[in-house]
Formats: C-alpha cells, structure tokens, sequence
C-alpha cells in the first residue's frame, strides 16, 4: 500500500487512488457544515470554531457567494478553499459575460467539480482537499437547489446533506427528519442538524438563507440564539410529552 | 454622429446619450441604449465603435462586478474610472478600443462625481464632459449655464437646453436622447426625450 500512495497519477491494484481518499480524510477533519433545500429557501450553516480572543471574527467567513444567487459553503483545506471559489467567482462572470446569462446552480457545480477532478489526473499536483456544499435559484425558473461536490469531483444534487466533522451523524439525523419544508421550518431544520455534532450558540454556529428575491443574508448572532432557543424549547416540551404517559399508567 | 454629454449636480450626477445605432447612411434603429448601469451606483456612458463599446463596457461590467464578490464591498467610482483607463491604455498599444467613455458615479463618502475618458486612455475629472461633434453645442451650452450644485430640475432644464441647441444645430443631428441619473438611491434611467417614435410591431 506505501507504494500506491505517493503520486496522485497511479491507481493501486485494487483500484483505489489512495490521494484522492486521503484528502476525503481532510475533509473528514474539516468543520461541520449542512445544506437544506426548502421550497423557497435553501439554507447554508457551518460550524464556527471559536474565534481566538485577538482574532478580527469578520475576517474569518465561511459562507461566501459566488454570485447574487449562488452560495457556497466547504469543509477541509480553507486555503485550497480560496482557490477554488475565486476561479468559480470568475467563472460566474465570464458566462455572464459570453452568453448574457447567469450560471445555473448546476453549471458552476459542474464547473468547480470538473476543477477538482483535473487536480485528480495530473502531474506534480494534489488534490483539492475540500468537499463543498453549493445552493442557489435556477435564474429562470426559480427553482432552489443543494449540489455537493468532493475532491474526488463527483458531484450530486441532493435535498438535504452534510459534509466535514460528523458528517455521518448529521446525515443520519436528516435522513430521519426531513421533510418538504419552507422559510424558518427549513432554517430550524439545518440548525437542529447542525446541533447534532456541534455546541450550542449562536457563536459556535453560522448560518445563512438564501432567497429568491433577496439573495444571500448571513443570521446575525442574535437571531441564531434566539432560533436555538426555540429547538431546545421543543425539544424539552417533547421529552416532558415522553415522560408524562407512563404516570398516568 | 453619436452624443453624449453629462455633468455633476447638487448630490447627483446625470448624463445624457443620443439612441441612435447608426451604419454609414442607414440608421439601424433609434432606441439604443448607450448608458450602461455599471452596478448600484455607477452609469457608463459610451460612444465610439458600436462593437467596441458593447465589448468593453460590458467587460468592465463583469470585471467590477468580480471584484465585488472578492472583497464584499464595491469599488469607488474613481477607483472604477481607473480601472477602466487602465484596460484602455493596455489595449492601446496593441489591439485600442474606439469607445469614449463618461463615468458617473455616486460614493457615500465623497458624493457624485463625473470622469472623462476618451478612446486613448486620458483620464480626468470633470464637472460637465461631453463627447462627438454634439460636443461643440452642449459644452458650450453647459459653460453658458452650469453652475455648481444644480438641482436636479436646472440640471434637466440644462440637458433639455444642450438637446434642443444638438437638434436644431447639428446636421446630421440624432432624433432621441436617453438620460441616466446617479445619486445615494442609485443610478437608474431618468428620461427619453422622443422626436422620433421607433416603429413597433403591433
């Protein structure tokens, strides 16, 4: 296995590229992030590990967008990240710019994986060490979307999914709770998934929904608290619900 | 011949550009419209070679754009006018593009402001600018009747006269005018001034 490992360019002889699926375990390490398509929104949120006390927080964001009506989050390498989303942000204007329209969530999806897989299958270079979760609104039709795309440059649409630290636990956890949902019931939906694996608060959480007509907008600390306080207030109403029938047996 | 012309009122700036998308003899059409909105507050108001200007403004366009999604916030107009003179002096040398340019911008901070930059990368500041043989008849015009901080209604009176003075004075002089306005609520079409009505299918 040490001699299929090094280069990027040789498979092994079970078929495995071991570079590629040692950068997943980049991602494995990376924060904690989850997408939810809703039928009007689609939410972004990620884990914020807590800010050194001399550190500017404001410098430090993890939801960026790609364009008016493409956002995308990512777990792994945030400096390959830089990368990554700048050549996206290029490629948003320049199909702009040739065909007068703007991408679909699609497109750029296609784009940013088929970037990741060139690093796959060439010389003297390594893989992209992030998998990235991207939402927009088709510009025509309206219609939200959640892609995900890995180092691998496989990409898939998807209702609802998770990547980074615990992701597996956070899947699990949509798989068992989604629904169709739309506006606050879809941003409940991604932080109650996001509670899951992470610590409660509105400074270790960061969120942000992006509508059809306005766009992307970061929650500000206070609104997230605030949402996080509704979900430990159901879930303690539901575990009092639980425990209550048995008494009265 | 194509006109434009603009200048820099009380908190706003307005320019102005003649519609006419004109082929040797034959006139195309007679709505076109040269003011490109760069972003929320910048207008580009463009003459020169028709597939020059398209081809430039709108790479400027995407261009700042691109450096808004970067840096989260936009560029100031005159950091814009130098960009823009930047891409014009590269070219220069090599492959120019034929477009004279009036950049109106409006910055929180420093307000409205108007930037002439013709086909050969010059760049200044300017108070009122204007471009093509139209120019002639609005400078004058404006050096007649411009003030500083006009208000938005002297300053339409202004453009109205410089109109009028084109109209009745230039010989080959272009039926329709658009006028663009920038100011803190952001840069948006203002006004057509029609004389002649471009043919519609019913």
């Amino acid at each position: 296995m040490a001699r299929y490992d090094r280069a990027i360019t040789v498979f092994s002889p079970d078929g495995h590229l071991f570079q590629v699926e040692y950068a997943l375990e980049a991602v494995r390490k990376g924060n904690a992030a989850v997408g939810v398509r809703g039928t009007d929104v689609v939410v972004l949120g990620v884990e914020k590990k807590s800010t050194a006390k001399l550190q500017d927080s404001r410098t430090v964001r993890k939801i960026v967008s790609l364009d008016d009506h493409i956002a995308l989050v990512c777990a792994g390498l945030k400096a390959d990240a830089r990368v990554l989303v700048n050549r996206a942000r290029i490629e948003c204007q320049s199909h702009r710019l040739t065909v007068e329209d703007p991408v679909t969530v699609e497109y750029i999806t296609r784009y940013i994986a088929g970037l990741q897989q060139k690093y796959t299958q060439s010389g003297g270079v390594r893989p992209f060490g992030l998998s990235t979760l991207i939402v927009g609104f088709d510009p025509y039709t309206g219609i939200p979307s959640l892609y995900q795309t890995d180092p691998s440059g496989a990409f898939s649409a998807w209702k609802a999914n998770a990547t980074g630290r615990n992701s597996n636990s956070m899947r699990e956890f949509l798989e068992k709770n989604y629904k169709e949902t739309s506006g606050q019931e879809t941003v409940k939906l991604a932080i109650r998934a996001l509670l899951e694996v992470v610590e409660s608060g509105g400074k270790n959480i960061e969120i942000a929904v992006m509508t059809k007509e306005h766009g992307l907008r970061q929650l500000e600390e206070a609104e997230i608290d605030a949402i996080v306080a509704e979900i430990e207030a159901e879930k303690a109403a539901a575990e009092t619900a639980k425990k209550a029938p048995p008494k009265e047996t | 011949m194509e006109c434009v012309f603009g200048l820099v009122g009380n908190g706003f700036a307005i320019v102005a550009a003649d519609t006419s998308a004109v082929h040797s003899i034959l006139v195309h059409k007679s709505n076109e419209d040269k003011i490109m909105i760069l972003d929320s507050h910048k207008l580009i108001a463009a003459s020169g070679e028709p597939g020059d200007r398209v081809q430039f403004t709108e790479y400027i366009q995407k261009n700042v754009a691109l450096y808004q999604f970067r840096n989260g916030i936009p560029l100031t107009a005159v950091a814009a006018a130098n960009f823009t003179r930047g891409e014009l002096a590269t070219a220069l040398r090599k492959n120019p593009y034929f477009v004279n340019i009036l950049l109106a911008g409006y910055d929180k901070e420093t307000g409205p402001s108007l930037y002439y930059i013709d086909y050969i990368a010059t760049l200044h500041k300017v108070e009122k600018g204007a471009f093509g043989y139209g120019s002639y008849f609005s400078l004058s015009m404006m050096d007649r009747h411009f003030h500083s901080g006009m208000s938005v209604e002297e300053a339409i009176d202004l453009v109205d006269k410089c109109i009028l003075e084109i109209r009745s004075r230039l010989v080959v002089a272009p039926p329709n005018f658009v006028i663009k306005i920038v100011d803190k609520d952001g840069a948006r079409e203002y006004a057509w001034r029609e004389s002649v009505k471009e043919a519609v299918a019913v």
